[in-house]
């Protein structure tokens, strides 16, 4: 989800995902940090915040390991 | 004051430990992974530190570390929830209480049923008493990777190897080898290694963990607030969320860290180096004195682990302990929750006075401790 100020709401699985996919993607140059999901409908949940290109940051997450939450399941 | 009583827990603890742990009750001290506002986000970044350092050093990903409040709770989360009803289950006959305990009461309950695996000094028999217990029913082996009392070390990766050939699951008390030996779960055929943050690894009391290197997770022991997915009845069937149900222990766990920075700093394989020579000298000190018994051997990294056992002959081991209490040197006596091992080795009526070493331990506290010994037996022998 494309957020109005400019970046971009990756939900993930848990806070520990959180931290390791911001550490992921700071390391592929990307500006990254984590905070609580007010959207989320299945409860408490993190998410991260991410500047650049979502659909790549998504990727390097996914190919790392990191469990992103599926928009319909957020 | 000389501190032999490491295999119980490391003392002292490096000071970035304690001063860490207890900057943690001022900086760190909202609820981890619960809000959002900075303190708790920070608070969780330091829980996550931690994470990653033990990811290091186990070679896993940081969220296959769930923590513990010690080991014994470690090997209670894998056996309990892996087992299931009519499983059959292996043990060593050098494990502790923790393990011994565990298998028993399940047992008890109708749960499952076990055996206990002969070993030996060969590593071929070892293995082979392990597998000429496998039955279609057994789906785990639990094992230390090293004696808390006699020091010996078993060779988990091939009794590991040997397992998985036959489909079962293994699971590795490393409560004597975490931060001593280099374990890397995944290549050494290990799917839950079990640990302490509080000996090897010098972290405070208080603190554990399990090492997954398996996807077959265990039913959790404790069900509760992880954080996340709340308004689900469900567990998340995640880790680490799945099997750290409630507040963590932050101050331990962020001392844990500096712990574990500590070991990596000095390497595993320094550390092991050190404590063996200073066990051999120990060793050679005490086999000079008359009415000593030693029960350990040579500390070699592919056999043994730097703690010896002993007794001076007649004398209860708690007494000697006692006396050696009286003299300014700790040193555990007695049983040391070990049943299975003092059976092995015949010393259920004595017990033994047990000697293991830490990082901070010297040459000249161990030449002290022999000639302190040396008293001992010359008094008890009046």
């Amino acid at each position: 989800m494309q957020h109005n100020t400019g970046y971009t709401i990756i939900a993930v699985t848990s806070l520990t995902y959180a931290f390791k996919g911001q550490k992921i993607l700071e390391e592929n140059g990307f500006k990254a940090w984590p905070s609580r999901d007010h959207e989320r409908k299945t409860g408490c949940g993190y998410q991260l915040n991410v500047k650049g290109d979502a659909q790549k940051a998504r990727e390097i997450l996914k190919l790392h390991g990191v469990k992103l939450v599926e928009e319909g399941k957020r | 004051m000389i501190y032999f009583d490491n295999a119980a827990t490391t003392y002292p603890k490096p000071f970035s430990v304690v001063s860490h742990s207890a900057i943690s009750f001022f900086k760190y001290g909202a609820n981890p992974g619960r809000s959002g506002h900075r303190m708790s986000m920070q608070t969780a970044k330091k829980i996550y530190g931690c994470r990653e350092a033990a990811s290091e050093l186990f070679h896993c990903e940081p969220e296959q570390v769930v923590f513990t409040k010690n080991c014994t709770e470690a090997v209670n989360i894998v056996m309990k929830g892996i087992l299931k009803q009519g499983d059959h289950l292996i043990i060593s006959d050098l494990e502790h209480n923790a393990v011994y305990r565990t298998a028993e009461a399940l047992q008890e309950q109708g749960i499952i049923s076990y055996d206990i695996a002969e070993t030996s000094n060969k590593d071929d028999e070892t293995v082979a008493a392990f597998a000429n217990l496998v039955t279609p029913q057994t789906k785990l082996i639990v094992c230390t990777q090293g004696s808390n009392v006699f020091g010996i070390r078993l060779p988990v990766e091939k009794i590991g190897a040997m397992a998985h050939k036959k489909g079962i699951k293994m699971a590795v008390d490393a409560a004597q080898t975490a931060g001593l030996l280099n374990i890397f779960p995944a290549r050494d055929n290990i799917d839950y290694l079990c640990l302490p943050g509080h000996k090897g690894l010098y972290g405070p009391m208080g603190t554990g963990m399990i090492i997954f290197a398996s996807d077959e997770l265990p039913i959790p022991l404790c069900q509760g607030g992880t954080g996340s997915l709340s308004m689900q009845a469900k567990m998340p069937q995640f880790l680490p969320d799945l099997l750290e149900s409630g507040t963590l222990n932050t101050p331990g766990i962020v001392g844990l860290k500096e712990g574990i920075r500590f070991v990596q700093k000095k390497t595993p394989q320094m550390l092991f180096q050190k404590e063996a020579e200073l066990c051999d000298r120990l060793e050679e000190g005490l086999l000079q004195l008359q009415n000593v018994v030693v029960y350990s051997k040579n500390c070699n990294i592919d056999r043994s682990l730097p703690v010896l056992s002993f007794n001076i002959k007649n004398l209860p081991s708690v007494l000697a302990a006692q006396k050696l209490d009286e003299k300014g040197v700790c040193v555990r006596a007695g049983y040391h929750c070990s049943a299975l091992a003092h059976q092995k080795f015949g010393t259920q009526k004595q017990g033994t006075i047990r000697v293991s070493l830490g990082a901070f331990n010297t040459k000249r506290e161990v030449d002290s401790f022999c000639r302190i010994v040396q008293k001992l037996t010359k008094e008890s022998g009046r």
